[in-house]
């Protein structure tokens, strides 16, 4: 054993091991720090729905008050009215009684008046008869009895307009006016006492929508400087990494569920091999795939075991030869394409989606090297960073396209409360497909699937880490239906009933925008739904609708 | 995990796998799955925090809801119950109209007619007077005559002042009665009308509805198209009453299931949290015994 490439092994694995460590402890963090803020937008957005809501409610309110207020002028008037009636029909009938009781006190003057002349009539009848008197008399006699009739005609015609207007119920209406004018009067009470106190209330979730906004902002930048750790702790470890480890990486854009590539730089000799006689010492290179739970005891007399291991079907290892190679700037690294077929890993068992790997990278030097050195030890890199192979998931997109020839089916939008789209490439997989609401800041008046409707803002964070984790409820679960032919394309659709809900459980709030978004997640259970990555559909490029129940 | 640890291959020449070796992978492994427990537990903790902070809130705004819908209840009661004492009101000016209008034709036509008779009266007089100077001047040719007569004849003069007097007393006081009897019928007019508005802004029925409706006429419907006269259209208390209502009723109908839902979800991540709590604490205690069992 050579103490001193040891000890410098052992330096480069516990510094990339604890920076490992610390990148993922910031990452954690960064998580933490995200949820964090997601729950704080909820409670932001919330905020600013339930004070939209309750600012309409007074709204209502100020119209039932106006309402309230003038139809209590109108009673009152109607109690004065009422009040002014009162007055007047008792004076008409206490007038009408007053004529009737004159009209009878003339008749019998009048009365009295005829039986004057009828006895005048009766004595110049006797001793007078046919005389000029007892003509004249004649005369005035019938014209009295006449007259006399006329005033009893004309007192029962009093006495008639006298109780006509004594039972004129001016009575009853006044005291109608006044309990009908009690009533509205409560009314306008109720409708006072309920403007105000939403009133208050407004006043209320205008404060509590400025701190929801102040907590919000405080955990934004919670996040940024969490994110800031991370990004730094990344970048120790980058460099650590490409100073003491070869530059050794998986690179993430190049994992799928087929296999994956392994990058790194040659080994740099201590002394630059600057003439043509001294070749580059090593012979091959060899990718070991390692689980994450072996990675920390993965040593050198490992690696070796490995390499001289060959009775598995598969190799446990990728050879990459290089001796005899010249080896100068541009050519002084290589990507090697791993193909889970190609290989086993260091337990000899297939690769697996969903498992966490590692890869080390061993170098053989050439015998001659190694005699030369007297040294006999070959060069095991430190583990790469952790990585899992997983099963792409695909998710529905809204295709501008389809706007264009107006053929709207199946597109991923939302029409008359139905949301639609159509996938296919995730058809032997068991998916479920999450369909989401985005709740838009309502400001905006904008005609659906048109162009602006692309424009839109989101004022709280929204990414794939947190869509899986809104919760059971906040979304809603489309229907599919299969398509048969090629490719075999899924129908995906879901209808908005009332009672739905945006992302943080707020029922969808009519009139206002909303953005649908699909989260296509493996219906797996537990260990098997580590195998397939989640899609998120991109919601920045998809159209937002109007919820109109 | 330690069944895996046990599958690493013995038959590899150079078997290094001590002891030690395999409690340090044992405690790397379990180290490995405590943080990922405990990343779980700490991600599981926060959802089950927000949805007890939901689901509070969310029954605060169903009691709310159920305090709103009571209410709203209570409000439309009281603006059917006024509208019944408008609709009330209303019928009740519509009969003392009538009854005074009746009344006052009733007076008109006693104003006429006490007019007429003191036209007769008085031409009665003027013949009782004229037959008083002849009972007078026969009276000074003929002293036979009788003085009982000429008595009655003096008599019967004043008695025709007295009536005359006194009916000029009723007619003036027939024409008071029929001036208040006409300003009666107004006052009572005016207030049926205002008492119909107030009917129409509670209710939000037109006049002509109204007025349609007093009489039982159902075929009268509001034409006010043509009209162009009608008021600008507000809503009546009572439709904005009743919209309340609706509006609370449906509210707390959803709040109701999304309550229950958001009780579902809640009772789910607890569940979950538990399952997790468990799966770390059984992590700790493997860790703990590892590590002792690695010093002893």
């Amino acid at each position: 054993m050579n103490t001193y490439n040891d000890n410098l092994h052992a330096t480069v694995m516990d510094s990339l091991h604890s920076q490992e460590l610390e990148k993922k402890s910031t990452q954690s963090t960064v998580n933490i720090s995200i949820f964090s803020l997601y729950y704080a937008d909820d409670a932001k957005v919330t905020a600013i729905e339930k004070y939209n809501k309750v600012r309409n409610t007074l709204l209502e309110k100020a119209l039932v008050k106006k309402q309230a207020i003038e139809n209590n002028t109108t009673s009152s008037s109607v109690l004065t009215a009422s009040n002014n009636e009162k007055e007047y029909v008792d004076r008409a009938a206490s007038n009408a009684a007053n004529s009737a009781r004159n009209v009878q006190i003339a008749a019998t003057a009048i009365v009295k008046l005829a039986s004057d002349i009828g006895s005048i009539f009766t004595i110049l009848g006797a001793a007078d008869f046919s005389s000029n008197l007892y003509q004249e008399c004649n005369i005035a006699y019938e014209k009295i009895s006449e007259t006399a009739y006329c005033a009893e005609v004309t007192s029962q015609h009093a006495m008639e307009a006298s109780t006509l207007t004594a039972k004129v119920t001016a009575g009853t209406v006044l005291e109608r006016a006044t309990v009908s004018n009690r009533s509205v009067t409560e009314l306008l009470e109720i409708a006072k006492t309920e403007y105000n106190s939403v009133s208050a209330i407004v006043d209320k979730n205008n404060a509590n929508m400025e701190i929801a906004n102040k907590v919000a902002m405080a955990a934004q930048s919670v996040l940024e400087k969490s994110h800031l750790y991370n990004l730094a702790a990344a970048s120790v470890y980058k460099k650590i990494n490409r100073d003491s480890n070869m530059n050794l990486s998986v690179p993430i854009k190049s994992q799928s569920s087929e296999g994956f590539t392994v990058d790194f730089n040659f080994i740099k000799m201590p002394f630059a091999t600057t003439t043509d006689s001294l070749l580059y010492p090593v012979q091959n290179y060899y990718v070991m795939i390692v689980k994450e739970k072996k990675t920390a005891i993965f040593s050198m007399s490992d690696a070796e075991n490995v390499l001289q291991k060959n009775t598995t079907e598969k190799p446990l290892f990728i050879k990459y030869p290089v001796a005899g190679k010249m080896i100068s700037a541009g050519t002084d690294s290589c990507s090697i394409k791993v193909n889970c077929n190609d290989a086993f890993d260091t337990d000899g068992e297939p690769i697996e989606l969903g498992q966490n790997y590692t890869v080390f990278v061993l170098a053989v030097y050439e015998t001659a090297y190694k005699k030369n050195l007297n040294n006999f030890e070959d060069y095991l890199s430190a583990p790469s960073s952790t990585f899992m192979l997983t099963d792409q998931l695909i998710s529905p997109n809204f295709d501008q396209a389809k706007i264009g020839i107006n053929n709207n089916a199946n597109n991923m939008c939302v029409i008359d409360n139905v949301l639609t789209f159509s996938v296919s490439g995730n058809n032997d997989k068991n998916v479920a497909y999450r369909c989401m609401f985005l709740p838009q800041e309502n400001d905006l008046t904008r005609s659906t699937l048109s162009k602006e409707a692309m424009e839109k803002k989101i004022n709280f964070i929204f990414n794939d880490t947190l869509a899986p984790h809104v919760a059971i409820g906040n979304y809603l679960l489309a229907t599919q239906i299969v398509i048969k032919g090629t490719p075999e394309t899924i129908n995906g659709s879901c209808i908005i009933e009332p009672g739905t809900t945006d992302i943080f459980g707020n029922l969808l709030v009519n009139g206002n925008f909303y953005t649908p978004v699909v989260l296509t997640i493996s219906n797996e259970n537990g260990q098997d739904a580590i195998k397939y990555s989640n899609s998120l559909s991109a919601y920045n490029s998809t159209p937002m609708f109007k919820y109109e129940s | 995990m330690t069944s895996n640890i046990s599958k690493i291959p013995s038959s590899l020449s150079h078997v290094k796998y001590s002891a030690t070796e395999k409690k340090k992978e044992e405690i790397e492994e379990l180290q490995i799955s405590i943080l990922k427990t405990q990343g779980n537990v700490d991600k599981e903790m926060a959802i089950v925090a927000a949805l007890s902070e939901k689901s509070t809130k969310l029954n605060g705004f169903l009691e709310v809801a159920g305090v709103n819908s009571t209410k709203t209840l209570s409000n439309r009661n009281l603006v059917d119950e006024t509208i019944i004492l408008a609709e009330n009101l209303q019928s009740n000016s519509k009969i003392a109209f009538t009854e005074m209008e009746e009344a006052k034709t009733k007076s008109e036509v006693v104003a006429l007619e006490i007019k007429a008779l003191l036209d007769k009266l008085i031409f009665s007089a003027e013949l009782v007077n004229k037959l008083s100077n002849l009972v007078v001047q026969e009276k000074a040719q003929n002293p036979l005559i009788s003085s009982q007569l000429v008595a009655m004849v003096s008599t019967a003069g004043t008695d025709a002042n007295n009536a005359v007097a006194l009916t000029l007393v009723a007619l003036k006081s027939v024409y008071t009665a029929l001036s208040t009897s006409i300003a009666s019928r107004t006052s009572t007019a005016l207030q049926y009308d205002q008492s119909k508005d107030l009917y129409t802004a509670l209710s939000g029925i037109s006049a002509i509805e109204t007025d349609a409706k007093l009489v039982g006429d159902t075929t009268k419907t509001i034409k006010s198209s043509n009209g162009g006269t009608n008021k600008k259209l507000t809503k009546s208390i009572k439709k904005l009453l009743y919209e309340a209502y609706d509006n609370a009723q449906m509210e707390y109908k959803i709040l109701h299931q999304t309550s229950i839902n958001i009780t579902k979800q809640l009772n789910a991540a607890k569940f979950k949290l538990d399952k997790t709590k468990v799966q770390l604490t059984s992590y700790e205690a493997a860790i703990s015994a590892a590590k002792a069992a690695t010093l002893a």
